[in-house]
């Protein structure tokens, strides 16, 4: 009896130290290709939606395990690739951000507690989470050129260190516009839902403090496994031409290059204004994180690392950037004859931006508090009883009356008074931002 | 064969796996072979080599070397032989005008020879710093949330995590800006150049350890 359970546990440890050397999060089935790299772009192009954390199965039909995730800028970026790769059954793989030279798979054992593929993948996506970041971005992809070739879906678009921001690159519209997906967080009761733009970040945010290919900025592509431990100038596609393109023609060269067919000047307008508008409505959640912070901590002033994750500096620049794009765009429109510009898209535009021959300073120098009326676009409610058209948010923000500073409460974040607040004034500050209209030309 | 010696062969096989298994998850990674401690930020450029050797040993001679360099920058009055010797001469001739370092992993091993890991990455103003725990399988294990401190910070936090124990490897990535216009990033693993691209207008240099190679910029 005594040599029959002898090997009964023989047998099962036996089992059990093969099941233990095979686990993986997920066992692949298949390998990258050529083949599989237009299948991924496709499977973006199509699937990767800004609702995809809140979508009960995938589109293979499975249950979504990653529903309900809340992703930052990297992790929207590392989640694409992953769950594409979790979903066809790939292996994946980046090098160890945390140093040295070897990789993070799913091959790893870690996840071997959970029963089923599906929990294993949820916990390695959360996992890689709080591994990668901005920062281990460079290493698992490489610059590509700015062509209709290499600029895909599936890609991303990265900034320096300086925004340390990135993109998700869901399509490249037909107009030579990307199609962006980027992050759901801003704080801890924010949405689930990923934010989306199509439109062009502004090249100078993007690049900015580093227009070289050290800068690691501009358009990246997925590195093959096998050259995740090799050189970066080594895999093939690796270029640098982007970076011979000036910051602030980065856009336009872009859009030229990448377009099929030239983006008509009313839906343009169209466009710009609906990605200001995306801008503007994130800036509500994300202001009001901050005053609810303010007001649940007593008004108590904030170390470095709370003041800089409710600040909004690079939040409201990129708010900035976005109705200096739609300004820009409409003063040409304007200079080449207004006539060409649908009388409703000129009505709107002109209330947001009433004088496109004068300089942006003049413009602003004239322009009035603007009421919410027919002629209003994007009207959005950011205080109980309190809401902002895309016109009175332009001339707050071109005035600097809007408020980063998370030390500040809701009339002076959004202008109704002028920052700082007493409280701002009394506790220390850091990095803030304020707008110089004059780059709004 | 008796069912005794079934089990007791098979508890040979069991203990050879396991065995095999946990030899293999405690392989030191690679790179990751002892370097002096050291609790400041020192300059490496101006650093003795340490015994670490590269990572990947070179496989062009010296000749080949200056070949690939002077492809690059023909009006150099140095002549090096490797990109250490290069990166050596450039700054105790004074020729580089900044470095900015833009990511630090460190690895030290406390006494009881757990091994913990921080990354810092600075910014103009701010630093993020990470800290991780070191899994059986050598992988990451991240401890709490990032923290980001101000820059005047960075080198007391990254001193205390250092003197709790052994340093047992180090990467680092700078930014470098050369008077002459020249600009491009190094890579140093244990103090010894191990990725080193510089850009010279029209054509980049590129060194994977000695290996480098002159290419047109494409």
């Amino acid at each position: 009896m005594k040599t029959i359970k002898n090997f009964r546990f023989v047998v099962l440890s036996l089992l059990l130290t093969v099941q233990t050397a095979k686990a993986a999060v997920w066992e692949n089935t298949r390998t990258w290709s050529s083949d599989e790299e237009v299948s991924y772009s496709q499977w973006v192009k199509a699937n990767w939606r800004n609702d995809f954390f809140t979508l009960e199965t995938l589109p293979s039909g499975e249950a979504n395990p990653f529903k309900g995730l809340r992703l930052d800028c990297a992790d929207t970026v590392y989640s694409m690739r992953i769950i594409y790769s979790y979903v066809r059954r790939l292996p994946f793989a980046i090098l160890d951000p945390s140093g040295g030279n070897r990789l993070i798979t799913n091959q790893m054992k870690r996840f071997d507690r959970l029963p089923s593929e599906a929990e294993k993948a949820r916990a390695f996506l959360t996992m890689m989470f709080d591994v990668v970041s901005t920062h281990s971005v460079p290493n698992d992809t490489f610059p590509i050129a700015l062509s209709q070739t290499a600029v895909r879906p599936g890609a991303l678009i990265l900034t320096t260190e300086v925004n340390h921001h990135s993109w998700t690159i869901k399509d490249i519209l037909d107009i030579g516009v990307p199609f962006l997906i980027f992050n759901s967080t801003v704080g801890r009761s924010s949405s689930i839902i990923l934010q989306q733009r199509q439109s062009w970040p502004n090249g100078v945010w993007v690049f900015e403090g580093n227009h070289t290919p050290e800068g690691n900025a501009g358009f990246r592509d997925w590195r093959p496994l096998e050259y995740l431990q090799q050189p970066v100038w080594t895999v093939p596609g690796y270029s640098v031409e982007q970076y011979q393109i000036a910051a602030g023609k980065w856009s336009t060269e872009g859009q030229r290059r990448l377009q099929n067919r030239k983006e008509g000047t009313s839906a343009k307008l169209v466009r710009l204004a609906g990605a200001a508008c995306e801008d503007l409505k994130q800036r509500v959640s994300a202001v009001q994180e901050g005053v609810q912070y303010l007001r649940d901590s007593g008004g108590a002033c904030m170390n470095f690392a709370t003041f800089d994750q409710y600040s909004t500096p690079s939040r409201d620049h990129r708010l900035f950037d976005s109705l200096a794009d739609v300004r820009r765009a409409f003063v040409k429109a304007s200079k080449s004859g207004a006539q060409k510009i649908d009388a409703t898209v000129l009505k709107q535009m002109l209330k947001i931006f009433p004088q496109p021959g004068a300089s942006a300073r003049e413009e602003l120098n004239g322009q009035d508090k603007a009421p919410i009326d027919a002629n209003s676009i994007c009207v959005v409610k950011y205080a109980k009883g309190q809401s902002i058209d895309l016109a009175e948010a332009k001339r707050r923000m071109f005035s600097g009356l809007l408020s980063s500073s998370p030390m500040d409460d809701m009339d002076y974040r959004w202008g109704n008074k002028v920052s700082p607040s007493p409280l701002a004034r009394s506790c220390q500050s850091w990095e803030l931002w304020t707008p110089n209209v004059n780059e709004a030309n | 064969m008796s069912m005794r010696q079934t089990s007791r062969a098979l508890l040979l096989i069991v203990g050879v796996l396991l065995a095999w298994f946990t030899l293999r998850e405690k392989a030191p990674a690679p790179g990751s072979s002892p370097v002096t401690a050291s609790s400041s930020d020192l300059p490496h450029l101006s650093l003795s080599p340490t015994p670490t050797p590269p990572l990947a040993p070179p496989t062009l001679s010296p000749n080949a070397f200056i070949t690939e360099f002077k492809k690059c920058f023909p009006n150099s009055e140095t002549s090096p032989h490797s990109p250490d010797e290069w990166l050596l001469q450039a700054e105790q001739n004074g020729e580089i005008e900044s470095r900015q370092l833009t990511l630090q992993n460190l690895h030290r091993r406390d006494s009881s020879g757990l091994e913990r890991r921080m990354q810092i990455a600075p910014t103009e103003t701010q630093a993020e710093i990470r800290e991780f725990d070191v899994d059986e399988e050598g992988l990451p294990t991240p401890l709490a949330t990032p923290l980001v401190i101000p820059l005047e910070q960075v080198n007391q936090v990254r001193d205390d995590f250092l003197r709790q124990g052994e340093k047992i490897y180090e990467q680092r990535k700078e930014n470098l800006r050369f008077k002459n216009g020249l600009h491009g990033v190094v890579e140093w693993e244990n103090q010894k150049t191990r990725d080193l691209q510089i850009f010279n207008g029209q054509r980049g240099f590129y060194c994977r350890s000695n290996e480098c190679t002159c290419k047109g910029i494409r």
